[in-house]
């Protein structure tokens, strides 16, 4: 007679015997990036999980070596949300998004080259903020009480209509104390202007003709021209302002990918900038989406203990949404410094394989193995220059 | 496993040795028949086909049974109907499964976003299972405690069975039947030799009858990973602590008695018997700790739209089960009884 049980065990043995829950995924609905490990399909949308209640902002930073899937995720994670009728603004240092641009039936914005942004065009308020954002970036230090006033001053002097070129109309107003070799705050913030007009920083946020206006629901900033400048780092607040008010002006949800971001946050102005619009994102219905290639970029952001490495490192920790890939073992120690990941974590990291994402999203962890489907193989080709110089 | 009360072989089937306790008894009924006829002149020869047929009968198979009881498999399984109907009720949780008895349990479904646990452990789940293992202990009647892992292309469901669960946190209510997916009315189950039909699809049933030598990860862990559409349900029948003491302890007496008489006759103990001896003493100590003392069973449902599809995944559940040193016995012949177990509260246990 055959028993139905097989063994006898006690309540103690019930840890032996357990079987390791499967993961749920998020439960959201739409098309999927991949399957999680021992689990179902999974699909992530920033603005779905901050409505199912799963993450609190929908800014998300995707961290990882070289070749390990990250470009081929930030594609599909855009593609989704231009199908569901999202803008979407790419400022891509590498022009590596010209396939993705093709498929929409767009093409890449070159700065510098076909125009200069305009990121003035909301409240006063702000405008004057983000100049005085520049300056200081320009600068290379915090302005000073007399280079305010000198500011204030000239923007108090600015005629009520003005026009697109606000910078060039503020060089207008203080450029009389360019005449004068003799050191005062004016003059000062008139040369930094000047950088802006004439200088070097010129054609990024000021230019001849009229600014770029950016149309359609994908709008690529490429900022291969600046990619090995030291104008980098403006190029890139330059085109992460003026994204913010492409998706602002939509007044619906959008996605603004900064791919290299350590260009952005290795600036100390930038990054209290990027800070502040940061923390508006959830007012403002957009998503950030920073891409990081090697976690010590972050780090050089700053020394050990000094204030912009920890407001860089607090910037990236308050991104409920990561995905991360795996990082070379010295960068691992890093990144888990960083994003305090716990020892599990650690372990987990080291072993992805390529193309799988340890993904942390609220209190959710996941391990997913992406899985283009055919739309998105159109599009992330990404290595296909390795492949002709293999088959030659 | 070694600090581990759980036994690596299936401690249901009654061992003597090497020996089942049938096969025991064909041997010695061999072994009288023929003395006798080799004594007795009385005895006809025919007795000689007796005692091939015993010889035979108690000659096991490569897939752990004898012949004897394949045999008996094959005779029930030729006689009995190849229909039986199983009715199920859920309603608020509450799921009752009618066929020639009735369970009444309640039914959960494990809601979370992710995973539990990165590592897999799932001390929460695991820790909330032997809460309700341990409460039922305590009551005078003990209960059935299933947990069943239900693993489809769409991705994966885990539920739990108990008479009384209600208050788990992260559990809901199941909506839904596991395997048979209806909520109300009766289902018709067709058993052929190697799997059950019913509307749901073709399942082939299972049973884990030796776990692998390796405590330290989950012991079913790999079998979770075959990427086949399969259900696994973890059984616990637990004893009421007032009857614990006394079964453990009537099992420690009988092994050592068994011991004793052994080494009466002159044998070595065996390195197996001592094994299971030191584990006896653990479960001993175990239940006199104040731990719940259960029967666990581990089933193993494969589901597919054809017997082609079930083939496959059976195939390749039992490689990958060999090469992890776990041992799964399908029960082919006795898949509408085995079918019945896998269910939630274990129908007919």
């Amino acid at each position: 007679m055959v028993k139905a049980w097989t063994h006898w065990a006690t309540s103690a043995d019930v840890w032996s015997l357990r079987l390791p829950s499967h993961d749920a995924g998020t439960g959201l609905q739409g098309r999927r990036l991949g399957v999680t490990q021992r689990g179902r399909r999974f699909v992530f949308d920033p603005f779905d999980a901050y409505g199912a209640g799963q993450i609190t902002n929908p800014n998300m930073v995707i961290a990882g070596a070289i070749g390990q899937g990250k470009s081929t995720l930030v594609k599909m994670l855009l593609d989704r949300g231009l199908q569901r009728g999202r803008r979407v603004v790419v400022v891509d240092p590498k022009g590596e998004y010209g396939e993705l641009a093709a498929s929409y039936g767009t093409t890449p914005v070159v700065l510098g080259r076909d125009g200069w942004c305009n990121p003035f065009v909301t409240t006063d308020a702000e405008h004057r903020e983000l100049v005085r954002t520049l300056l200081a970036s320009a600068q290379g230090s915090t302005l000073t009480s007399e280079q305010h006033f000198a500011l204030d001053t000239a923007w108090s002097a600015l005629p009520p209509r003005r026009g697109p070129r606000l910078l060039a109309e503020l060089l207008d107003v203080v450029s009389w104390s360019l005449e004068s070799e003799a050191p005062s705050a004016t003059r000062s913030v008139a040369l930094l202007l000047r950088r802006f007009v004439d200088g070097d920083y010129a054609t990024l946020f000021d230019g001849e003709g009229p600014p770029l206006s950016f149309g359609g629901q994908l709008v690529i900033l490429d900022l291969s021209q600046q990619w090995s400048s030291s104008s980098l780092g403006m190029a890139a607040l330059s085109a992460v302002a003026a994204a913010q008010q492409v998706v602002q002006r939509a007044g619906e949800q959008g996605h603004i990918i900064v791919d290299e971001a350590w260009a952005l946050l290795g600036d100390p102005y930038a990054l209290r900038w990027l800070q502040g619009s940061w923390k508006l994102a959830r007012a403002r219905g957009i998503s950030h989406l920073l891409v990081l290639h090697r976690w010590s970029d972050v780090g050089a952001v700053g020394d050990e203990g000094s204030a912009n490495r920890s407001r860089a490192q607090g910037l990236l920790r308050e991104c409920e949404t990561m995905w991360l890939f795996r990082q070379v073992a010295d960068e691992t120690e890093l990144m888990a410094h960083a994003l305090s990941l716990n020892a599990l974590e650690q372990r987990v990291l080291a072993q992805l394989k390529r193309g799988t994402v340890l993904v942390r999203y609220g209190a959710a962890r996941s391990i997913v193995r992406l899985e283009p489907d055919d739309r998105d193989r159109s599009f992330i080709d990404t290595d296909a220059a390795m492949r002709v110089v293999r088959d030659e | 496993m070694t600090e581990s009360t759980l036994e690596r072989r299936s401690d249901s089937a009654e061992q003597w040795g090497p020996l089942q306790r049938h096969q025991l008894v064909l041997l010695v009924t061999a072994c009288a028949l023929a003395t006798a006829w080799l004594l007795l002149h009385s005895v006809p020869p025919s007795v000689l086909v007796i005692v091939v047929g015993c010889l035979g009968a108690s000659t096991p198979l490569r897939r752990g049974e004898t012949v004897g009881q394949w045999l008996v498999i094959v005779v029930r399984f030729v006689l009995r109907s190849r229909w039986s109907t199983v009715t199920i009720t859920l309603n608020g949780g509450v799921l009752t499964l009618r066929r020639g008895g009735t369970v009444t349990t309640s039914l959960l479904t494990l809601h979370h976003v992710g995973r539990l646990d990165l590592s897999g452990h799932d001390a929460v789940v695991t820790g909330q299972i032997r809460d309700v293992v341990g409460a039922l202990s305590a009551t005078a009647t003990g209960g059935h405690v299933t947990q069943l892992v239900t693993i489809s292309n769409e991705g994966a469901t885990t539920m739990l069975s108990a008479p009384r669960a209600s208050d788990l946190v992260g559990w809901t209510i199941g909506q839904t039947m596991p395997l048979l997916e209806t909520t109300n009315g009766q289902r018709l189950v067709r058993e052929g030799w190697r799997g059950v039909r019913t509307i749901d699809g073709v399942f082939c049933v299972g049973r884990v009858e030796t776990f692998r030598p390796d405590g330290e990860q989950s012991l079913l862990e790999l079998l979770q990973r075959t990427g086949t559409p399969s259900m696994l349900s973890v059984h616990y029948a637990v004893l009421p602590s007032s009857r614990a003491p006394r079964i453990v302890g009537r099992a420690v007496h009988r092994r050592s008695v068994d011991e004793t008489a052994t080494r009466a006759l002159g044998f070595r103990r065996s390195a197996v018997a001592d094994r299971t001896l030191a584990r006896l003493a653990l479960r001993e100590a175990a239940v006199a700790s104040g731990h719940a003392l259960v029967q666990v069973a581990v089933y193993l449902v494969v589901r597919g739209e054809t017997a082609a599809e079930v083939r496959n995944g059976v195939a390749r559940i039992t490689a990958m089960a060999n090469d992890d040193g776990t041992r799964v016995r399908w029960g082919y012949g006795r898949q509408t009884q085995w079918f019945l177990w896998s269910l939630p509260g274990g129908l007919q246990w």
